[in-house]
């Protein structure tokens, strides 16, 4: 065993001296590789800025401990431009004022269909999980869009979730918990 | 503007810290260590005001570190070891830093996960009346203080987070070991001299992964960038017997034990081989104060007291099982100093290998779903969805290569870390008691990152050090003299 070590250790030291030259080769070859299977610089996202807090943060960062928690820092950090557009889920109700109070810019409401899905609006959107908050469960999605367009899927009254577009996959579209 | 002025004063304090020793250490290295030193001094303010119980006012920490950073070159001046080379690096330094902070602000790169919010969110959190009481207690020891610390700064800005933080840790780790590999290849003609350090810093910008790190809000990028500065200060330190490596490096290793929980595991790695080398006492000592200081006031101080069964005395208790681990190794490393206890650390050297492997033979002795799990979710991140593309395939193999064929002094420093690293890499799920999984975003697969440089930068010392001593062992064969 010692001697088979000992030959082993031999022929990798003779062999040293064209592991230095064969070194910077094996490191291109492998940046070329990885350079030809990706792109070489993430995709932009939109900066997240801090906005005043309008009504619904107030509420949601005072009245439930859970979703202050968990989700407060969503309510700060979403993004949204003039003219972006904030989904909703169809039956449920966002009033402008609150709406308002998200933003402080003017935006618009579009329904959402989660079940029909892409083929309203054209919109994408991947079911993340399902999080309980009070006594019922709430669906977390992310919805697709072209930055400062469309951001968020949102429910109204003190379930809310709102998940800015920075919260994307990794790049080729792996998620990172 | 602001987060410019922010990170510009960090790495001011940063070529402050480093001031009396910057005449012994070259300029771009200074340059290059000039954040993540300063970033570590500002921790460390922040670490003493949050265990004296104050709430984490960042405006005044930072204050407090360019303070540092100030009186740090006034007592250099006064021993007139300040000159215009410290006048040229702190402006190379801060100007760097600031055209890079305003690039990666303009660019908008940032990215976000559940976990950044976490991070972000303690990081409010920390500013709030309570202080650390305010910060979301299972939180406190899995995100630990130093990201959110660093991220409290933007509360200066108008943004919750600095986009900067993750670039200028990573560009400051990879311009560090671009240093290393263009001053160790001087013997080299020029041409094969750009062709090793081009190839060397590309091959880590191209690992997908890891470029994404640079831009995620998370830990990895810091743990990688200070555990590479660490280790390679450590190394020049002891082989070109210069004390003056050792306060960067020593500062940025006790860095790390405020971004992640393992951290203190993978120090005690890291300082074995200087417990066991001839190094003196300046070099033992700035290893030691700070990382002895940072875990005296975080896991013995706060943690201790604040984080969920903190107190807990049992080796597999997070907080005293870290506290063990960083007191049994500092108790080495000054034993090493001296004559009569010498013989300790290098016992303890020799054992820790195989004491590692013989922990993970023993756990999966009674668990090994845990280890193949673990095994074949590595793999198949490596090789496949771990966003790693052909990096870990290649960087592997070349690794094997690499433990077989080097040969330089003080080798182990680099050796010990790596090996250590993968090791306790397999031991950690045992731990944290569940395997690690497929997918990018799996723990297991995020932390393979925080050895990458390090791994790379023994990969071309493998090739490039000791050339003669080797020529002198082994004859060269026919090919070789071509």
């Amino acid at each position: 065993m010692r001697s088979l070590w000992i030959g082993v250790r031999e022929a990798a030291l003779r062999f040293r001296p064209r592991f230095a030259r064969i070194l910077p080769l094996v490191l291109a070859a492998t940046v070329a590789a990885n350079l030809a299977a990706t792109p070489f610089i993430p995709a932009q996202s939109q900066p997240v800025l801090t906005h005043p807090a309008g009504d619904l943060v107030t509420i949601v960062r005072t009245d439930q401990w859970s979703v202050d928690i968990r989700y407060r820092f969503y309510l700060d950090l979403y993004e949204i431009a003039a003219g972006g557009v904030l989904v909703i889920p169809p039956g449920t109700f966002i009033e402008p004022l609150t709406a308002r109070g998200l933003s402080d810019v003017t935006v618009e409401i579009v329904e959402y269909d989660p079940v029909v899905g892409p083929e309203i609006a054209g919109l994408d959107r991947m079911l993340i999980g399902r999080v309980v908050v009070g006594d019922r469960g709430v669906p977390y999605w992310l919805v697709g869009g072209a930055p400062a367009t469309t951001f968020w899927y949102a429910e109204t009254g003190r379930d809310v979730l709102i998940v800015p577009e920075s919260v994307a996959p990794a790049p080729r579209g792996a998620s990172d918990g | 503007m602001a987060e410019i002025a922010i990170v510009a004063t960090l790495s001011l304090a940063g070529v402050g810290v480093l001031a009396p020793v910057q005449h012994r250490l070259p300029r771009p290295a200074v340059v290059a260590m000039a954040f993540p030193v300063g970033a570590a001094a500002y921790l460390f303010v922040v670490t003493v005001l949050v265990s004296l119980g104050r709430s984490l006012e960042p405006g005044f920490a930072l204050a407090l570190t360019a303070a540092v950073g100030i009186g740090a070159i006034g007592a250099a001046a006064a021993r007139r070891s300040v000159g215009l080379d410290f006048v040229v690096s702190a402006v190379l330094a801060v100007g760097v830093t600031a055209g890079l902070a305003w690039l990666f602000r303009t660019v908008h790169l940032t990215r976000l996960t559940i976990d950044s919010m976490r991070y972000l969110l303690a990081s409010l959190d920390l500013q709030r009346p309570g202080g650390i009481e305010e910060v979301f207690r299972p939180d406190l020891l899995k995100r630990q203080l130093g990201l959110p610390a660093l991220h409290a700064l933007s509360g200066l800005t108008d943004r919750r987070y600095l986009a900067s933080i993750g670039p200028l840790y990573g560009i400051s780790g990879i311009g560090f070991l671009g240093w290393l590999v263009w001053s160790r290849t001087l013997a080299w003609d020029l041409r094969r001299r750009w062709l090793l350090t081009v190839t060397a810093v590309a091959f880590l910008l191209a690992a997908n992964r890891l470029l994404y790190d640079l831009f995620y809000v998370n830990t990895h990028i810091e743990v990688a960038s200070l555990l590479v500065i660490g280790v390679a200060g450590m190394w020049l330190a002891l082989v070109d017997d210069e004390p003056a490596w050792a306060v960067p490096a020593g500062l940025c290793l006790a860095a790390t034990l405020l971004f992640r929980p393992e951290a203190p595991l993978v120090a005690a790695i890291v300082l074995i081989p200087l417990a066991a080398s001839r190094a003196g006492w300046a070099t033992r000592w700035a290893f030691l104060a700070p990382v002895l200081a940072l875990t005296g006031l975080w896991y013995g101080v706060v943690l201790w007291s604040h984080a969920i069964d903190g107190s807990e005395v049992s080796l597999t208790a997070p907080v005293f099982g870290n506290l063990v681990a960083v007191a049994l190794v500092a108790g080495l490393v000054l034993a090493g100093g001296l004559r009569r206890w010498a013989v300790l650390p290098r016992l303890a050297q020799r054992a820790m290998l195989p004491g590692l492997a013989l922990a993970i033979a023993v756990f999966a002795a009674i668990d090994p779903s845990v280890l193949f799990e673990s095994l074949g979710a590595t793999a198949i991140n490596v090789g496949k969805y771990g966003l790693w593309l052909f990096t870990w395939t290649v960087a592997v193999p070349l690794m094997a290569m690499a433990l077989l064929v080097h040969r330089f002094r003080e080798s182990r420093v680099w050796t010990d870390s790596i090996i250590g690293f993968a090791l306790l890499f397999f031991l950690l799920p045992y731990v944290r008691e569940s395997a690690w999984r497929v997918g990018s975003g799996d723990s297991g697969n995020r932390i393979l990152a925080h050895i990458l440089l390090v791994a790379v930068a023994f990969l071309v010392l493998a090739a490039v050090e000791g050339r003669d001593e080797l020529e002198v062992a082994v004859p060269a064969t026919s090919d070789d003299r071509q």
